[in-house]
Protein backbone atom coordinates (compact mmCIF):
# COMPACT_ATOMS: atom_id res chain seq x y z
CA UNK A 1 0.00 0.00 0.00
CA UNK A 2 1.29 2.96 -0.84
CA UNK A 3 1.73 6.26 1.10
CA UNK A 4 0.98 9.69 0.23
CA UNK A 5 1.03 13.02 2.26
CA UNK A 6 -1.84 15.62 1.02
CA UNK A 7 -1.82 19.58 2.07
CA UNK A 8 -4.83 21.90 2.20
CA UNK A 9 -4.97 25.67 2.88
CA UNK A 10 -7.89 26.23 5.89
CA UNK A 11 -9.27 29.29 6.41
CA UNK A 12 -9.06 30.06 9.91
CA UNK A 13 -11.80 32.20 11.51
CA UNK A 14 -9.57 35.21 11.93
CA UNK A 15 -9.42 34.67 8.13
CA UNK A 16 -5.55 33.59 8.49
CA UNK A 17 -4.76 30.92 5.79
CA UNK A 18 -1.93 27.83 7.24
CA UNK A 19 -0.69 24.93 5.12
CA UNK A 20 -2.04 21.86 6.90
CA UNK A 21 -0.56 18.23 6.01
CA UNK A 22 -2.72 15.36 6.14
CA UNK A 23 -1.90 11.86 5.35
CA UNK A 24 -3.96 9.76 2.68
CA UNK A 25 -3.57 5.82 3.05
CA UNK A 26 -5.34 4.62 0.68
CA UNK A 27 -4.12 4.08 -2.68
CA UNK A 28 -5.35 6.07 -5.62
CA UNK A 29 -7.00 3.84 -8.37
CA UNK A 30 -5.23 4.41 -11.78
CA UNK A 31 -7.17 6.46 -14.44
CA UNK A 32 -6.85 3.68 -16.83
CA UNK A 33 -8.26 1.10 -14.26
CA UNK A 34 -11.52 2.88 -13.52
CA UNK A 35 -15.26 1.53 -14.09
CA UNK A 36 -17.81 3.73 -14.91
CA UNK A 37 -21.81 2.78 -14.80
CA UNK A 38 -23.41 4.88 -17.57
CA UNK A 39 -26.88 3.99 -16.03
CA UNK A 40 -27.44 7.05 -14.24
CA UNK A 41 -30.91 9.18 -15.20
CA UNK A 42 -30.36 12.07 -18.04
CA UNK A 43 -31.53 14.63 -14.55
CA UNK A 44 -28.40 14.29 -13.63
CA UNK A 45 -27.14 16.97 -16.21
CA UNK A 46 -27.16 19.99 -14.06
CA UNK A 47 -25.40 18.19 -11.14
CA UNK A 48 -22.60 16.97 -13.81
CA UNK A 49 -22.50 20.56 -15.31
CA UNK A 50 -22.14 21.67 -12.00
CA UNK A 51 -19.17 19.82 -11.24
CA UNK A 52 -17.21 20.73 -14.26
CA UNK A 53 -17.74 24.28 -13.41
CA UNK A 54 -16.47 23.79 -9.75
CA UNK A 55 -12.91 22.37 -11.09
CA UNK A 56 -11.40 25.68 -11.87
CA UNK A 57 -12.19 27.55 -8.59
CA UNK A 58 -10.83 24.46 -6.56
CA UNK A 59 -7.85 24.01 -8.23
CA UNK A 60 -7.21 27.41 -7.89
CA UNK A 61 -7.74 27.48 -4.17
CA UNK A 62 -5.31 24.13 -3.75
CA UNK A 63 -2.66 26.04 -5.70
CA UNK A 64 -3.27 29.61 -3.61
CA UNK A 65 0.10 30.79 -1.97
CA UNK A 66 2.22 27.67 -3.47
CA UNK A 67 5.53 28.70 -4.79
CA UNK A 68 6.30 28.15 -8.16
CA UNK A 69 9.23 25.68 -6.95
CA UNK A 70 7.05 23.51 -5.72
CA UNK A 71 4.38 24.08 -8.45
CA UNK A 72 6.96 22.69 -11.29
CA UNK A 73 8.60 20.27 -9.41
CA UNK A 74 8.67 16.62 -11.28
CA UNK A 75 9.33 13.97 -8.86
CA UNK A 76 9.71 10.59 -9.99
CA UNK A 77 9.11 11.32 -13.78
CA UNK A 78 5.35 12.12 -12.86
CA UNK A 79 4.01 15.34 -13.99
CA UNK A 80 4.38 18.60 -12.18
CA UNK A 81 1.70 20.56 -10.93
CA UNK A 82 1.35 23.03 -13.70
CA UNK A 83 1.55 19.71 -16.02
CA UNK A 84 -1.45 18.58 -14.10
CA UNK A 85 -3.47 21.71 -14.69
CA UNK A 86 -1.83 21.84 -17.98
CA UNK A 87 -3.23 18.56 -18.91
CA UNK A 88 -6.64 19.28 -17.57
CA UNK A 89 -6.41 22.32 -20.39
CA UNK A 90 -4.61 19.92 -23.26
CA UNK A 91 -7.75 17.71 -22.79
CA UNK A 92 -10.68 20.34 -23.49
CA UNK A 93 -10.20 20.23 -26.72
CA UNK A 94 -11.31 16.14 -27.18
CA UNK A 95 -14.01 17.25 -24.63
CA UNK A 96 -15.61 19.70 -27.18
CA UNK A 97 -14.30 18.01 -30.24
CA UNK A 98 -16.57 14.55 -28.35
CA UNK A 99 -19.66 16.90 -28.10
CA UNK A 100 -19.69 17.34 -31.67
CA UNK A 101 -18.92 13.86 -32.33
CA UNK A 102 -22.33 13.46 -30.96
CA UNK A 103 -24.48 16.14 -32.50
CA UNK A 104 -22.97 14.89 -35.68
CA UNK A 105 -24.21 11.88 -35.03
CA UNK A 106 -21.03 9.89 -35.17
CA UNK A 107 -21.00 6.15 -34.16
CA UNK A 108 -17.72 6.25 -32.23
CA UNK A 109 -16.80 9.49 -30.32
CA UNK A 110 -12.69 10.59 -31.33
CA UNK A 111 -10.11 9.09 -29.68
CA UNK A 112 -8.02 10.37 -27.05
CA UNK A 113 -3.84 10.45 -27.92
CA UNK A 114 -3.50 7.77 -24.64
CA UNK A 115 0.45 8.79 -25.10
CA UNK A 116 -0.51 12.16 -23.46
CA UNK A 117 2.26 13.79 -26.16
CA UNK A 118 0.31 17.07 -25.99
CA UNK A 119 0.87 17.43 -22.63
CA UNK A 120 4.12 16.26 -22.74
CA UNK A 121 5.33 19.04 -25.41
CA UNK A 122 3.30 21.67 -23.91
CA UNK A 123 6.91 22.72 -21.98
CA UNK A 124 3.42 23.22 -19.56
CA UNK A 125 6.29 24.36 -16.51
CA UNK A 126 7.37 27.27 -18.34
CA UNK A 127 4.36 28.63 -17.43
CA UNK A 128 2.71 30.17 -14.53
CA UNK A 129 0.39 28.36 -13.08
CA UNK A 130 -1.84 31.77 -13.16
CA UNK A 131 -1.68 31.74 -16.67
CA UNK A 132 -2.62 27.60 -17.12
CA UNK A 133 -5.31 28.01 -14.95
CA UNK A 134 -6.82 31.39 -17.15
CA UNK A 135 -6.45 28.99 -20.31
CA UNK A 136 -8.09 25.81 -18.79
CA UNK A 137 -10.69 27.99 -17.10
CA UNK A 138 -11.60 29.70 -20.84
CA UNK A 139 -11.47 26.25 -22.37
CA UNK A 140 -13.75 25.33 -19.64
CA UNK A 141 -16.37 27.76 -20.03
CA UNK A 142 -16.70 27.04 -23.81
CA UNK A 143 -17.40 23.32 -23.11
CA UNK A 144 -19.67 24.71 -20.80
CA UNK A 145 -21.50 26.82 -22.88
CA UNK A 146 -21.69 24.38 -25.59
CA UNK A 147 -23.89 22.25 -23.76
CA UNK A 148 -25.53 23.68 -20.74
CA UNK A 149 -28.72 24.49 -22.70
CA UNK A 150 -29.20 21.09 -24.38
CA UNK A 151 -32.42 19.28 -23.84
CA UNK A 152 -32.71 15.91 -22.84
CA UNK A 153 -33.00 14.28 -25.92
CA UNK A 154 -29.82 16.07 -26.83
CA UNK A 155 -28.08 14.84 -23.34
CA UNK A 156 -29.21 11.34 -24.52
CA UNK A 157 -27.28 11.49 -27.74
CA UNK A 158 -25.38 8.06 -27.86
CA UNK A 159 -22.21 7.36 -29.96
CA UNK A 160 -19.32 4.52 -28.68
CA UNK A 161 -16.41 5.49 -26.51
CA UNK A 162 -13.18 4.15 -28.40
CA UNK A 163 -11.27 2.72 -25.36
CA UNK A 164 -13.92 1.56 -23.23
CA UNK A 165 -15.78 0.25 -25.99
CA UNK A 166 -19.00 0.85 -24.75
CA UNK A 167 -21.99 2.68 -25.75
CA UNK A 168 -21.84 6.38 -23.74
CA UNK A 169 -24.77 9.29 -24.23
CA UNK A 170 -23.50 12.89 -24.09
CA UNK A 171 -24.46 13.09 -20.89
CA UNK A 172 -21.99 10.10 -19.59
CA UNK A 173 -19.31 11.88 -21.70
CA UNK A 174 -19.63 15.36 -19.22
CA UNK A 175 -19.86 13.02 -16.28
CA UNK A 176 -16.55 10.78 -17.67
CA UNK A 177 -14.80 14.41 -18.21
CA UNK A 178 -16.17 15.63 -14.33
CA UNK A 179 -14.70 11.89 -12.95
CA UNK A 180 -11.55 12.89 -14.56
CA UNK A 181 -10.79 16.43 -13.05
CA UNK A 182 -11.40 14.96 -9.99
CA UNK A 183 -8.64 12.15 -10.45
CA UNK A 184 -6.29 14.96 -10.98
CA UNK A 185 -7.27 17.52 -8.63
CA UNK A 186 -6.64 14.65 -6.29
CA UNK A 187 -3.63 14.39 -7.54
CA UNK A 188 -2.43 17.87 -7.11
CA UNK A 189 -3.70 17.85 -3.93
CA UNK A 190 -0.94 15.20 -3.06
CA UNK A 191 1.68 16.54 -4.67
CA UNK A 192 1.34 19.89 -3.02
CA UNK A 193 2.47 17.72 -0.23
CA UNK A 194 5.73 16.35 -0.95
CA UNK A 195 8.15 17.80 0.56
CA UNK B 1 -32.92 23.34 -19.70
CA UNK B 2 -33.38 19.59 -18.56
CA UNK B 3 -34.97 19.38 -14.52
CA UNK B 4 -32.84 17.84 -11.88
CA UNK B 5 -33.93 14.96 -10.46
CA UNK B 6 -35.40 14.93 -6.64
CA UNK B 7 -32.90 13.83 -4.39
CA UNK B 8 -35.02 11.46 -2.76
CA UNK B 9 -35.31 9.38 -6.14
CA UNK B 10 -31.53 9.05 -6.38
CA UNK B 11 -30.17 5.41 -6.79
CA UNK B 12 -26.63 4.34 -5.83
CA UNK B 13 -24.89 1.11 -6.91
CA UNK B 14 -21.50 1.80 -4.03
CA UNK B 15 -19.87 -0.44 -6.11
CA UNK B 16 -16.45 1.79 -6.67
CA UNK B 17 -12.84 0.41 -5.34
CA UNK B 18 -11.59 1.37 -2.51
CA UNK B 19 -9.19 3.62 -4.40
CA UNK B 20 -11.22 6.28 -5.24
CA UNK B 21 -11.73 7.21 -1.41
CA UNK B 22 -9.34 9.72 -1.93
CA UNK B 23 -11.04 11.41 -4.59
CA UNK B 24 -14.00 11.01 -2.84
CA UNK B 25 -12.05 13.42 0.01
CA UNK B 26 -10.90 15.57 -2.39
CA UNK B 27 -14.69 16.67 -3.67
CA UNK B 28 -15.96 16.88 0.10
CA UNK B 29 -12.93 19.52 0.22
CA UNK B 30 -13.78 21.05 -2.50
CA UNK B 31 -17.50 21.71 -1.61
CA UNK B 32 -17.13 24.90 0.51
CA UNK B 33 -14.46 26.03 -2.44
CA UNK B 34 -16.64 25.66 -5.06
CA UNK B 35 -19.55 27.48 -2.80
CA UNK B 36 -17.87 30.41 -1.93
CA UNK B 37 -16.68 31.11 -5.39
CA UNK B 38 -20.31 30.54 -6.39
CA UNK B 39 -21.35 33.21 -4.17
CA UNK B 40 -18.89 36.21 -4.39
CA UNK B 41 -21.11 37.68 -7.13
CA UNK B 42 -24.08 36.77 -5.10
CA UNK B 43 -26.96 40.13 -4.57
CA UNK B 44 -28.63 40.09 -1.88
CA UNK B 45 -31.80 39.55 -3.67
CA UNK B 46 -30.42 36.42 -4.99
CA UNK B 47 -29.58 35.28 -1.59
CA UNK B 48 -33.62 35.55 -0.10
CA UNK B 49 -35.45 35.12 -3.17
CA UNK B 50 -37.41 32.14 -3.23
CA UNK B 51 -39.23 30.44 -5.81
CA UNK B 52 -42.85 29.13 -5.09
CA UNK B 53 -41.84 26.85 -1.96
CA UNK B 54 -38.75 25.89 -2.66
CA UNK B 55 -35.86 26.73 -0.86
CA UNK B 56 -33.85 30.07 -0.91
CA UNK B 57 -30.11 30.23 -1.63
CA UNK B 58 -29.94 30.91 2.55
CA UNK B 59 -32.15 27.98 3.03
CA UNK B 60 -30.16 25.39 0.67
CA UNK B 61 -26.59 26.69 2.97
CA UNK B 62 -28.62 26.47 6.02
CA UNK B 63 -29.51 22.75 4.76
CA UNK B 64 -25.77 21.90 3.77
CA UNK B 65 -24.45 23.26 7.33
CA UNK B 66 -27.60 21.48 8.79
CA UNK B 67 -26.62 17.92 7.16
CA UNK B 68 -22.74 18.26 8.38
CA UNK B 69 -24.20 16.41 12.18
CA UNK B 70 -26.01 13.79 10.54
CA UNK B 71 -22.95 13.12 8.22
CA UNK B 72 -20.80 13.20 10.62
CA UNK B 73 -22.72 11.20 13.52
CA UNK B 74 -22.94 8.54 10.50
CA UNK B 75 -19.16 7.77 9.97
CA UNK B 76 -18.62 7.43 13.79
CA UNK B 77 -21.61 5.37 14.10
CA UNK B 78 -19.56 2.98 11.93
CA UNK B 79 -16.67 3.43 13.82
CA UNK B 80 -18.39 2.57 16.86
CA UNK B 81 -19.05 -0.51 14.73
CA UNK B 82 -23.21 -0.17 15.34
CA UNK B 83 -25.15 -2.04 12.68
CA UNK B 84 -27.50 0.36 11.90
CA UNK B 85 -27.47 3.85 11.63
CA UNK B 86 -28.82 5.69 14.83
CA UNK B 87 -31.71 7.86 13.73
CA UNK B 88 -31.47 11.23 13.84
CA UNK B 89 -33.38 14.09 12.93
CA UNK B 90 -32.07 16.72 10.74
CA UNK B 91 -32.93 20.26 11.95
CA UNK B 92 -34.18 22.54 9.92
CA UNK B 93 -33.89 25.98 11.91
CA UNK B 94 -31.73 28.60 10.42
CA UNK B 95 -28.39 28.54 12.26
CA UNK B 96 -28.21 32.35 10.56
CA UNK B 97 -29.06 34.76 7.60
CA UNK B 98 -25.91 35.79 7.46
CA UNK B 99 -24.56 34.30 4.08
CA UNK B 100 -20.37 34.67 5.52
CA UNK B 101 -21.48 33.60 8.86
CA UNK B 102 -23.08 30.15 7.09
CA UNK B 103 -19.88 29.63 4.86
CA UNK B 104 -17.65 29.82 7.69
CA UNK B 105 -20.24 27.53 9.60
CA UNK B 106 -20.03 24.96 6.88
CA UNK B 107 -16.85 25.40 6.10
CA UNK B 108 -15.75 24.43 9.73
CA UNK B 109 -18.03 21.51 10.09
CA UNK B 110 -16.53 20.26 7.03
CA UNK B 111 -13.35 20.62 7.84
CA UNK B 112 -14.15 18.61 10.92
CA UNK B 113 -15.58 15.72 8.85
CA UNK B 114 -12.93 15.30 6.65
CA UNK B 115 -10.49 15.14 9.62
CA UNK B 116 -12.13 12.32 11.08
CA UNK B 117 -11.56 10.27 7.64
CA UNK B 118 -8.47 11.78 5.60
CA UNK B 119 -5.94 9.28 7.24
CA UNK B 120 -7.81 6.21 7.32
CA UNK B 121 -6.63 3.08 6.23
CA UNK B 122 -8.52 0.50 3.80
CA UNK B 123 -9.65 -1.70 6.29
CA UNK B 124 -11.41 1.21 8.09
CA UNK B 125 -12.75 2.64 5.01
CA UNK B 126 -14.26 -0.87 4.42
CA UNK B 127 -16.20 -0.98 7.26
CA UNK B 128 -19.71 -1.61 6.89
CA UNK B 129 -23.21 -0.75 8.86
CA UNK B 130 -26.71 -1.41 7.73
CA UNK B 131 -28.80 1.40 6.38
CA UNK B 132 -32.32 1.52 7.37
CA UNK B 133 -33.62 3.02 4.51
CA UNK B 134 -31.70 1.11 1.47
CA UNK B 135 -32.00 -1.77 3.48
CA UNK B 136 -28.48 -3.01 2.80
CA UNK B 137 -25.20 -2.87 4.28
CA UNK B 138 -23.02 -0.09 2.88
CA UNK B 139 -19.74 0.85 3.62
CA UNK B 140 -18.24 3.92 5.44
CA UNK B 141 -16.36 5.20 1.89
CA UNK B 142 -19.96 4.54 0.56
CA UNK B 143 -21.85 7.10 2.96
CA UNK B 144 -18.57 9.71 2.20
CA UNK B 145 -19.74 9.12 -1.65
CA UNK B 146 -23.21 9.76 -0.76
CA UNK B 147 -22.43 12.95 0.76
CA UNK B 148 -20.41 14.22 -2.57
CA UNK B 149 -23.19 13.34 -4.15
CA UNK B 150 -25.82 15.27 -1.83
CA UNK B 151 -23.34 18.12 -2.04
CA UNK B 152 -23.43 18.77 -5.69
CA UNK B 153 -27.24 18.07 -5.92
CA UNK B 154 -27.56 21.12 -3.70
CA UNK B 155 -24.77 23.31 -5.35
CA UNK B 156 -26.82 22.53 -8.82
CA UNK B 157 -29.71 24.02 -6.92
CA UNK B 158 -28.21 26.76 -5.49
CA UNK B 159 -26.66 27.98 -9.11
CA UNK B 160 -30.12 27.89 -10.22
CA UNK B 161 -30.61 30.57 -7.87
CA UNK B 162 -27.63 32.83 -8.47
CA UNK B 163 -28.07 33.06 -12.06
Amino acid sequence: MATSTCGQIHQHENGSKQQILVHYMIEQTPWFERKFDFNFPVGLFPVIVERLRGTAPHIEQIVNRTTDGQLSRNMNGAWSIKEQVGHLYDLEELWRGRIEDFLAGEKTLRAADLGNAKTREANHNQKTVRQLLIMFSDARSALIQKVEDVDEATASLTSIHPRLQTPMRLIDSLFFVAEHDDHHVTKIRALLANP
Amino acid sequence: MIPQTAWTERKFEFNQPIGVFPITVERLRGTPIRLQAMLTNATDENLTQKVGDKWSLIEQVNHLCNCEEIWLGRVRDILDHKEIFERRTLKTDLQSEQIETLLKNFSAARHKLISLVENMDEQTASLTINHPRLQRPIRLMDTLFSTAEHDDHHLAKIRELVW
